[in-house]
């Protein structure tokens, strides 16, 4: 009978020791997914992605599982090996890195959970070789480069000069005059499984790459692979990216309200 | 005396005891899929798919199992085990017969009901549910829910791998409406849908993204086996039809039952819709039972209504707010009403914490006048 195993996470806070331990005097007491680890004490992957990941993902890591008929856009088939949210160029491999951010941060307004802090940091990087096994790519092509992000400036860029350059860029043909994802375009957008796909709306204030302005900087340098946002690490400057992702930010700032009420605070 | 409100409010208590197996509509709702994506079984509750367990409960309630560091996942020879227990206080006016009254408005076949009030409180086991649930090869999953208080829901399933297509043979609550986690809501045990009322056949389920169905044939032995299976008989089907939007998701479903228990036809229609806009969900549902009260007695044909709009104020903290509606029966001349409202809270894993209040709204002469009905509940679930 596999009841408990091997502790693979800890409490994070004095209250939830005690909490743990109350709990635990009621029968409760257990560990998270029992037999993750080898014999060794290393995390087993291939053990993790079945407990975790397969029930969306499947079990073969082709994106083929009871849920993907009935999840928005479907999960990623793994075995093709592109990956949409990463810090490389267009065609080329992600970093270990990005896959690990992924499954850390999750997609916020998709499907994809967030697993820190639920799973550890080794946990995620062993998720990470198992994910990069599942496709061929990653043995027979070389690793991609990541792109220069730049830094800021000194300051803090200007969202009213990322406006002026969302407009000037013709972000609006896809992303709106206002960010809602209402462009002239967006009917004819089709994503890598030729599939419709619309931009999101960034007025929502969640967004897919992530919360952090930097993210918003990697989307718009490396774009969104298997979609049509392209890469603007050649035509726009790393200064002006950092600009228009605070003029996205500013976006999201708008229609608080509105914000609380669209937004869903479990499942999507 | 001091005993009497106690045991009157567990008598009255004793329909809550039989709980649905944590059916919750609401989570269907909101995401615009199927109970059959969470659920071993394809009308929702008990026992959970590898998708219910591992990645909706795990991440979308309030916090991480792993938190804790709890996350039982007991499993032992590929065979999944897990539960559900439901502890419940419950407070209520309790009306105290009078058998020597004569017959009232409110009750022309019997004593006057309501002599006077009295206010109890008991604090009871609800559920206790053992589940264990084991996929054979791909396309085959074996599945038992068995409860403490004389519940039993078993069946084996014969699904395609991604479950679109599940053939259910066993013992199970034939589909129809939504399968709201409380029982003694309007639609549900009043109309005769009781947790308790297993039976024994075959379903079949279809889901799509958008549209879902279901067709079942059962039947159901008292005092025999095959036999009686051919004098107690029914069918259902359920059509659903969804719309899984980014914002908006939304579901429309027509139920039809028919029974025949000797020469006793029972038959129900509802229709029943939810809507979901962000952190506001609708569920609702109208139910119709036309039924002889015996082989020779008038058709009754209750119709009963269940409004509920629920507001997800934060993750794992559900609050809301529900209109019932129920047709008389037996000519008492009176639709009952009852409002009330709750707030569910998953504030450590595994665990939920209810607070449920109801009020009747009747008229001065009858029972239900002022009745109200608190109730807060513990439930534990694996």
């Amino acid at each position: 009978m596999k009841f408990g195993g091997s502790t693979t996470h800890r409490p994070r806070a004095p209250a939830r020791r005690r909490c743990r331990l109350g709990l635990a005097a009621v029968g409760l007491a257990g560990s998270v997914v029992p037999g993750l680890a080898r014999a060794d004490d290393r995390p087993d992957g291939a053990r993790l992605f079945s407990v975790a990941c397969a029930p969306c993902h499947g079990d073969r890591a082709d994106g083929w599982s009871p849920a993907t008929r009935f999840l928005r856009r479907g999960p990623r088939d793994l075995t093709a090996g592109v990956f949409r949210f990463k810090s490389t160029p267009p065609g080329s491999l992600p970093l270990d890195a990005d896959i690990a951010r992924t499954i850390s941060a999750g997609v916020p307004t998709a499907a994809m959970p967030a697993f820190s802090p639920r799973l550890e940091r080794r946990e995620i990087d062993a998720l990470v070789q198992f994910v990069k096994s599942r496709s061929p790519r990653f043995a027979s092509e070389p690793r991609g480069e990541p792109i220069d992000l730049g830094a800021e400036p000194p300051g803090g860029a200007s969202p009213d000069e990322g406006e002026r350059l969302y407009r000037l860029y013709r972000c609006p043909e896809c992303h709106g005059e206002t960010g809602r994802g209402d462009g002239p375009s967006v009917r004819t957008l089709l994503d890598d499984r030729r599939e419709p796909i619309r931009p999101p709306d960034l007025a929502q204030g969640a967004w897919k790459s992530g919360g952090r302005t930097i993210d918003l900087v990697r989307a718009i340098s490396a774009g969104l692979e298997g979609t049509p946002m392209p890469s603007y690490e050649l035509t726009i400057p790393p200064a002006e990216r950092w600009a228009i992702a605070r003029y996205i930010e500013q976006i999201g700032r708008r229609s608080r309200i509105w914000r609380w009420l669209a937004d869903r605070p479990d499942f999507r | 005396m001091r005993a009497l409100p106690t045991a009157a409010v567990l008598a009255a208590a004793i329909p809550l005891a039989s709980s649905e197996a944590a059916a919750e509509p609401r989570f269907a709702a909101r995401q615009g899929v199927p109970c059959s994506l969470c659920h071993q079984s394809p009308n929702g509750g008990g026992p959970r798919t590898r998708f219910g367990r591992e990645v909706y409960a795990a991440h979308r309630l309030p916090m991480s199992t792993d938190d804790f560091g709890l996350g039982f996942r007991p499993e032992a020879f590929g065979v999944d085990f897990g539960g559900d227990a439901r502890f419940a206080f419950i407070a209520q006016d309790v009306p105290e017969v009078d058998p020597a009254a004569p017959p009232g408005p409110t009750n022309p076949s019997g004593p006057s009901l309501l002599v006077r009030k009295v206010s109890g409180s008991a604090f009871f086991p609800m559920q206790l549910d053992g589940y264990a649930a084991a996929p054979v090869g791909r396309f085959v999953t074996m599945y038992a829910d068995v409860g403490a208080h004389g519940t039993a829901e078993a069946a084996a399933l014969v699904h395609t791998e991604g479950r679109a297509l599940i053939a259910a043979l066993g013992a199970f609550n034939p589909p129809f409406g939504l399968r709201l986690a409380n029982h003694t809501s309007a639609t549900r045990h009043p109309m005769g849908f009781h947790p308790r009322a297993k039976q024994v056949g075959a379903e079949l389920t279809a889901n799509s993204r958008h549209f879902g169905a279901q067709a079942a044939a059962t039947g159901w032995q008292e005092g025999g086996w095959f036999g009686d299976l051919v004098a107690q008989r029914a069918g259902s089907v359920r059509l659903e039809a969804r719309w899984p939007g980014e914002l908006l998701r939304a579901s429309v479903a027509a139920s039809l039952y028919a029974e025949r228990r000797g020469a006793v036809d029972d038959r129900r229609a509802g229709a029943s819709a939810t809507l979901s806009l962000g952190r506001l969900t609708y569920l609702g549902e109208v139910v119709a039972r036309s039924r002889d009260a015996d082989a020779d007695g008038p058709r009754q044909t209750p119709l009963a209504q269940y409004h509920e709009l629920l507001v997800a104020a934060g993750r794992g903290l559900d609050l809301s707010a529900m209109v019932e509606a129920l047709d008389p029966e037996r000519g008492i001349g009176r639709r009952d009403w009852r409002i009330g409202g709750s707030a569910s809270l998953f504030l450590i894993p595994n665990i939920e914490f209810l607070a449920f209040v109801r009020r009747y709204l009747a008229p001065a002469a009858a029972p239900e006048h002022d009745l109200i009905e608190a109730i807060l509940m513990l439930h534990m679930y694996l």
